[in-house]
């Protein structure tokens, strides 16, 4: 197995960035753009305009942090399975004409997500900024918590990827989930509304951990579930483990088969 | 102030030990001991931050009772 190459890295991140805004008169800037008019309609839109309210807080754009908050790291943690599950496939080109570490193919996706991420959470502070809204201690753990998210993406993106390179529905398989995944997490609507029998599920769904913990953070001043987050901490190293050794165990047939 | 400073050093000693890793341990098992540093690394921070924040508040207001101290010390607060 070649070793991870930290300047192959940077260089297929950058590249990966710049093709994405290839030919475009505004190039990178549409990656601010895009996040500020994604705030927009969650915040006014949805906040202002619609006028939805969130229950038990009196703030008139509550609704609206409520679901940045939320659709943020969701967009990024979905992006990255869902880049990750098709990796192999997508860089075949790259994976059999440079001896490159496969693993690396799966940070790569991960640093471009970040920075993604860190872009929309730029903007998103600013717009709170703006509102008037108070920063609290809690803010500091938010790039641990975004850790282990990205973590978790990336241990059942790997395990994905490795599937579809043999079973290509794995990766229309990973999206239907996905979809379903987005629905059954509290994300556009609040945990209180579900029956008893979901709400007890739902200590079974990482995403909403995660998820939880970005909206209590920063729509209800609080702390995030330790407990359920060094449970999660626990589950994601596992996984990550069975994927690696997974991964390992089939790497020559991956690599023979693309 | 103790909860920045918890994490800012946990975070270093976090830095340390992957650096040590690269440096030291052979790629055979690399990746399994950088898997550990992580989950000890991840799960510290959620373990501890709470503990660390029960014990600066208690500071911050009245001096804790003899009770209170040895039930901080021994029995650091996890879960929310």
């Amino acid at each position: 197995m070649s070793t991870l190459n930290a300047s192959f890295i940077i260089e297929i991140t950058k590249r990966d960035f710049a093709e994405r805004f290839a030919g475009s008169v505004l190039g990178s800037l549409w990656a601010i753009i895009w996040p500020v008019v994604n705030l927009f309609i969650y915040i006014v839109i949805f906040g202002k305009i619609m006028g939805a309210r969130l229950p038990g807080t009196s703030e008139i754009n509550a609704y609206g942090i409520y679901l940045a908050a939320g659709l943020i790291p969701w967009t990024a943690f979905s992006s990255t399975i869902s880049r990750c599950a098709s990796a192999f496939i997508d860089k075949k080109h790259i994976i059999t004409k440079v001896n490159t570490s496969l693993p690396s193919l799966m940070i790569h996706i991960n640093l471009s997500e970040s920075i993604t991420y860190f872009i929309s959470m730029l903007v998103f502070f600013v717009i709170l900024a703006f509102q008037g809204h108070e920063f609290h201690r809690e803010l500091m753990l938010l790039p641990f918590l975004y850790y282990l998210q990205q973590l978790l993406a990336m241990s059942l993106g790997l395990f994905a990827a490795v599937l579809n390179v043999f079973i290509r529905d794995v990766r229309e398989i990973t999206g239907v989930i996905l979809q379903l995944w987005f629905w059954f997490t509290p994300i556009v609507y609040v945990f209180d509304i579900l029956p008893g029998v979901v709400r007890r599920l739902m200590a079974y769904n990482p995403a909403c951990i995660i998820i939880q913990s970005y909206q209590r953070i920063f729509v209800f001043d609080d702390y995030p579930p330790f407990h359920a987050l060094i449970q999660l901490t626990v589950i994601t190293h596992v996984l990550l483990f069975f994927s690696f050794v997974l991964f390992r165990h089939l790497e020559k047939d991956i690599r023979d088969f693309l | 102030m103790m909860e920045p400073l918890f994490l800012l050093c946990w975070t270093g000693l976090f830095f340390a030990g992957l650096f040590l890793i690269r440096r030291k341990i052979a790629s055979g098992v690399r990746l399994y001991l950088l898997l550990m540093l992580n989950l000890i690394f991840l799960a510290g921070v959620f373990y501890f931050y709470p503990a660390i924040k029960r014990d600066a508040s208690i500071k911050r207001g009245s001096l804790p009772s003899a009770r209170e101290t040895i039930s901080i010390c021994c029995f650091p607060a996890v879960g929310d």
